[in-house]
């Protein structure tokens, strides 16, 4: 999915034939990726699509098997003018961390070029994270937040959250998103969020990618993507003619009633059609594409039978 | 510190950490020796006394903080942007440094207790060639710990145990230029100040050794140099 004519320049990370793999299972297959920055990209992928991967490649935690990574046009394993400026922040994994928060800001600060220990220390009251506390006696909670904090205050041009939220409860995701999005505004950078929870974050998105065994699936600028999904609900013999000639992400009836989600043809929506037939169009949420998108044909073709089963 | 130089900042990490440990451990060998004397007065004689017990204990010290500093320091430091081979390098030489620290601290309060207790031998041991074995052997402990901590992550289990078993047979091999006695024997009791072996001459056992601890840091190296971080 090498985009033609983008100026290559520009791209922060250059992914080219990158191909991963564990035992005889493809993690990554021939997957080929501009990111440029500044943008807040949001990787959407169900499990074991390859998210992680992927980004753990990027971080230099792993070495590439097969084609390249070029991040600021070198490559990343074992160069460390780079994974200096590449920061990965997963799920927690502080067991065995005995250093105190405060003690471990200092740890941090001296391999971490920019990171900004004022702003670290500021956010970490916000979150209400003890200085003096170790950090391995922390609730996963306050450890997911120490986590985001590192990724926001280390500033690293290339900046990973992969499921950093996990553990935080409501009220601390939506502040750690606005700190992504302040943030973004203060220094812009070039952010990866790595989510499952796409309904709640995809308003900070600036470019989804969707990953889907192994493969990008979708690599387009947010609104694009939501401009080209929309839903079509009406009476099933004119949803059905509406979209005979559409790509069909998913159908759910309700007696004779069909909704029916759409992707990527919009164009072909025309309005003396819309008049003559008796239909709705509505938007669909990045969500619901992603489920759709990625849902096994074979779901989908379930889903037609039962559709026309319901009806029949 | 430059942060340039971030072999070297790992040095100072690691041995920040390691410190720790080291005044514990000294600190606790040297009261229970100190326990055992009020009891037994063992450290006057012939037999014991406390530099070549702190040495001997060291090894083992030093075979575990190899262990545990190896199988935790490449995943935390690799995570802050740190390379492999930075990390290798930050760490011999932290552990070099280390190893000098026990020497030193051993020497200072076998000195000490010299000039407080009575009829402490303080010179007989206190000579050159045993603070540089001393040295070599803590030094090479060390390394076989991160050794088998690297076999464990790079090979998992199976791979791990095969690397334990290669070292018990290295270790071996690497003894047999401090003593005379037989291998195992060596492993679990063995401990000689100076090669009494007299075909083989101090200096030729401290080639040797410093060969034998550059061949475990060749494997390190080979081992460690492409080591799979989890995120």
């Amino acid at each position: 999915m090498m985009k033609e004519g983008i100026e290559t320049i520009k791209a922060t990370i250059e992914i080219k034939g990158l191909t991963h793999q564990f035992d005889d299972q493809k993690a990554l297959s021939e997957m080929d990726l501009l990111l440029e920055t500044p943008k807040i990209y949001g990787l959407i992928g169900r499990n074991g699509a390859g998210k992680t991967t992927l980004l753990s490649l990027l971080a230099g935690y792993r070495e590439v098997q097969e084609g390249e990574i070029k991040i600021f046009g070198e490559a990343v394993f074992e160069n460390s003018s780079v994974t200096r400026n590449v920061s990965y922040h997963g799920k927690p994994d502080y067991e065995e961390e005995d250093e105190k928060v405060g003690a471990y800001f200092d740890f941090y600060q001296r391999y971490r070029p920019k990171f900004d220990k004022a702003y670290a220390l500021r956010i970490a009251e916000v979150f209400e994270i003890p200085l003096d506390k170790k950090i391995n006696k922390l609730s996963q909670g306050k450890q997911s937040a120490l986590k985001g904090i590192l990724g926001l205050a280390s500033k690293t041009p290339v900046t990973i959250f992969d499921e950093v939220y996990l553990g935080m409860d409501a009220p601390s995701r939506t502040r750690f998103y606005k700190e992504v999005l302040e943030e973004q505004l203060k220094e812009p950078r070039l952010m990866i969020i790595s989510t499952h929870l796409v309904s709640e974050m995809e308003y900070l998105f600036d470019h989804v990618l969707i990953m889907h065994q192994g493969k990008i699936m979708i690599d387009e600028p947010a609104d694009e993507i939501l401009e080209r999904g929309f839903a079509v609900t009406g009476e099933k013999s004119q949803v059905e003619e509406f979209t005979k000639d559409l790509r069909v992400l998913h159908r759910e009836a309700l007696g004779q009633i069909q909704k029916v989600i759409i992707f990527g043809e919009k164009e072909k929506l025309r309005e003396e059609v819309l008049e003559r037939l008796n239909i709705e169009i509505s938007e669909v949420s990045l969500q619901d594409l992603f489920i759709h998108l990625t849902e096994k044909k074979r779901d989908v073709d379930d889903q037609r039978v039962k559709g026309g089963k319901h009806n029949g | 510190m430059d942060k340039n130089n971030r072999w070297r900042m790992v040095t100072w990490d690691l041995l920040r950490v390691q410190g720790r440990w080291t005044i514990g451990y000294i600190i606790a060998f040297f009261l229970i020796n100190i326990a055992l004397h009020l009891f037994l007065g063992h450290l006057v004689g012939d037999t014991f006394n406390f530099l070549t017990l702190s040495l001997q204990s060291a090894r083992v010290f030093m075979l575990i903080i190899g262990l545990i500093t190896a199988t935790h320091g490449t995943k935390i430091f690799v995570k802050i942007g740190v390379t492999r081979r930075e990390y290798f390098c930050g760490n011999i030489l932290s552990t070099f440094l280390l190893g000098l620290t026990i020497i030193l601290s051993a020497v200072m309060i076998h000195m000490g207790l010299g000039t407080l207790l009575p009829g402490y031998d303080m010179a007989r041991f206190l000579t050159m060639a045993v603070l540089l074995e001393g040295l070599l052997q803590v030094i090479h402990f060390y390394l076989v710990g991160w050794l088998i901590a690297m076999g464990f992550q790079r090979f998992s289990k199976f791979g791990g145990i095969a690397v334990i078993v290669f070292n018990i047979w290295f270790m071996g091999q690497y003894q047999y230029f401090w003593t005379t006695e037989g291998v195992l024997e060596n492993i679990t009791f063995g401990y000689s100040f100076t090669s009494s072996n007299t075909s083989i001459t101090f200096s030729l056992a401290v080639i040797f050794s410093l060969v034998f601890s550059f061949i475990i840091l060749g494997l390190i190296h080979f081992i460690s140099n492409k080591l799979e971080v989890q995120p």
